[in-house]
Formats: C-alpha cells, sequence, structure tokens
C-alpha cells in the first residue's frame, strides 16, 4: 500500500518554534485528520509535505523513496487551500474538464450542482464555490489528496454530503483533513493527529481533545 | 498539451496583452525614429517584463494551487510567458 510519511519537522519563525519533531503518516484508502488551534502550524505541515515550504528539518517519503516535489509526479496528490483558488473567470464545466473529470458522471452523482454548468467560478456564492472545489479536488484521479478546512462555509446538509464523498474517495485515495469543526474530522478520519504544543499526538475521541485543552 | 496552452492564457492573459501593447508601442517607435532607440526600448522591455510577471505572480497566487493541481507548474507558467514575450518583442525587431 502506497504511504507518504511527513517526520521529524522542525520549523521556526524568527526564533519561535513552531513545529518540533511533527511525525505523521498517511496511507492509501485511509482518511488521516489533522487538528490543532489556531496558529498551531497545521497548515504549515500541509504545505511542508507539499514542498512549498522549506522548515529547518524535515524529511518527506513516498514509499522509501524522498519526496521533494510531490506536483512533479503526475497524478499524485492534489491540495485545495483554505481560500478559493479557482480563477473567478472559468466555467463551472471547463474546471471539470481542467481536472479530467467526465460532466455526464460528476452531475450524475452531483444532479444539484447542473444548475450551475454554464456559469463562471466567479459567479457561485461562497459556499457554492467551497462545495464545488471540495468535489473536484475529491473527483479528480490522484493518489492522495490534501483539504484544508473542507467543510468552511458549508451548509450541514452538503457537511454530511461531503463527508459521505470523502468515505467514498477513501476507496481510492489517501485523504488528509484539516478543520476545526472536529466532530465532523472525528466522524470519518482512520487517524486523527492533534498538534498541540509543537508536537502531534494521536487522538480519536472527543475525552483526547479535552485533555490536550483543544476543546473544553 | 492543449490543457497547458489553455492553462498558460487563463494565467498570464493580463501580462500579455499589457507585454503585447508595450511590443507594439516599441515597434512603432523604432519605425518612426530609427534603430537608435532600441538599446533604451529593450533596456525598458525588460523591466517592464520583469514589473509585469511580479505583479502575476503576486495577483495570480491564490489560484497557483489550481494550476498545479491539474499538471501545470508556475515555472512552466512564468517561463513560458517570459519567452513567448521575448521572442515576440525580438522577432518584431528583427524583421524591421
Amino acid at each position: 500500500m502506497n504511504k507518504i510519511t511527513i517526520d521529524s519537522v522542525y520549523l521556526t519563525f524568527d526564533e519561535r518554534i513552531i513545529l518540533d519533531n511533527i511525525s505523521i503518516a498517511i496511507n492509501q484508502h485511509e482518511v488521516v485528520g489533522l487538528l490543532g488551534r489556531n496558529g498551531c502550524g497545521k497548515s504549515c505541515l500541509l504545505k511542508i509535505l507539499l514542498g512549498f515550504m522549506a522548515p529547518q528539518y524535515s524529511v518527506v517519503k513516498f514509499n522509501d523513496t524522498y519526496l521533494k516535489k510531490p506536483f512533479s509526479k503526475k497524478n499524485f496528490i492534489n491540495y485545495l487551500p483554505q481560500t478559493h483558488c479557482h480563477p473567478k473567470e472559468i466555467s463551472v464545466l471547463n474546471l471539470l474538464k481542467w481536472y479530467d473529470i467526465e460532466p455526464d458522471y460528476f452531475y450524475k452523482n452531483y444532479d444539484f450542482l447542473k444548475a450551475f454548468e454554464h456559469k463562471k467560478f466567479g459567479e457561485l456564492s461562497g459556499g457554492e464555490k467551497r462545495l464545488f472545489e471540495v468535489l473536484i479536488v475529491l473527483e479528480a484521479q490522484t493518489q492522495f489528496t490534501i483539504l484544508d478546512e473542507p467543510f468552511s462555509h458549508i451548509m450541514p446538509l452538503h457537511i454530511d454530503l461531503l463527508k459521505a464523498v470523502i468515505q467514498k474517495e477513501k476507496e481510492k485515495k489517501g485523504i488528509i483533513i484539516t478543520d476545526h469543526l472536529y466532530e465532523n474530522v472525528l466522524d470519518i478520519s482512520d487517524k486523527v493527529y492533534l498538534i498541540s504544543d509543537r508536537c502531534s499526538y494521536v487522538v480519536s475521541t472527543k475525552e483526547d481533545l479535552i485533555e490536550r485543552d483543544y476543546i473544553r | 498539451m492543449l490543457k497547458k496552452i489553455n492553462a498558460l492564457f487563463t494565467y498570464g492573459k493580463s501580462f500579455l496583452i499589457v507585454s503585447q501593447a508595450l511590443t507594439i508601442i516599441c515597434f512603432i517607435l523604432i519605425l518612426n525614429k530609427g534603430y537608435g532607440v532600441i538599446s533604451p526600448l529593450f533596456w525598458m522591455k525588460i523591466i517592464t517584463s520583469s514589473i509585469l510577471i511580479y505583479r502575476t505572480i503576486t495577483y495570480k497566487k491564490s489560484t497557483i494551487y489550481m494550476y498545479l493541481n491539474v499538471g501545470v507548474s508556475e515555472q512552466f507558467l512564468i517561463y513560458s510567458l517570459l519567452i513567448f514575450d521575448f521572442t515576440i518583442f525580438m522577432t518584431l525587431i528583427i524583421t524591421i
């Protein structure tokens, strides 16, 4: 089974230690959750994994080989940042084509999005944009997907849909999710890491999160 | 390849419009003033293209992840735009 490991991460900003000896691993066909307070370094950790950020020290491996530029491997990984990352001027239909997603297949599964087919991405509402972005990134044919706050701005009904899609897509790929809606993350993840006090801890229940002072 | 070209023009549309407009202005100036203005125009072209590409990188920063997701690297986008721009500029100068 394919596996990405990120090990011994040491990151500082202006002599302030952000991450110290952090290690996480994700297998294909697995959902890994990443929780932590604002500013604890979750997004930085994801950017280190993706090669966008160079920490003082880290080892990122795909199986047994070092992984320096994950995006240079075709259909290997995709990433959805916290903010909208798709150009406003591109139509929804063209975005599907760019991601090599068959529109008929997509609209068969998500028929309520058919109404947006010929709209430009910029014409969708904030929640619609987010939902569409998360769905296309999940539906794209990659081995791994990284989602930074996928549930933000999304209404509860669609959060349930996304959770179901994530469970379905897990059959094909490994998925890393970070979000402050911790209950959703706990629900769908096979393994959850909490970043606290610069270190990573494996957690599985709400009580673990209380114990680590993430929630009260 | 078609996807890469499509991505290139989506990413660099504003850059190409402004840079090609400057190329046309340079072309007209050379035609009117003669070869003596080539050297300052060449340096102006380098400076304006550098500013424009920096502006494009900054302005498109939030969308770069989409290009990476669909298999188009940032280096490809930036170098292709610059090479395309200077190829047109040099071709026009040479053919005058």
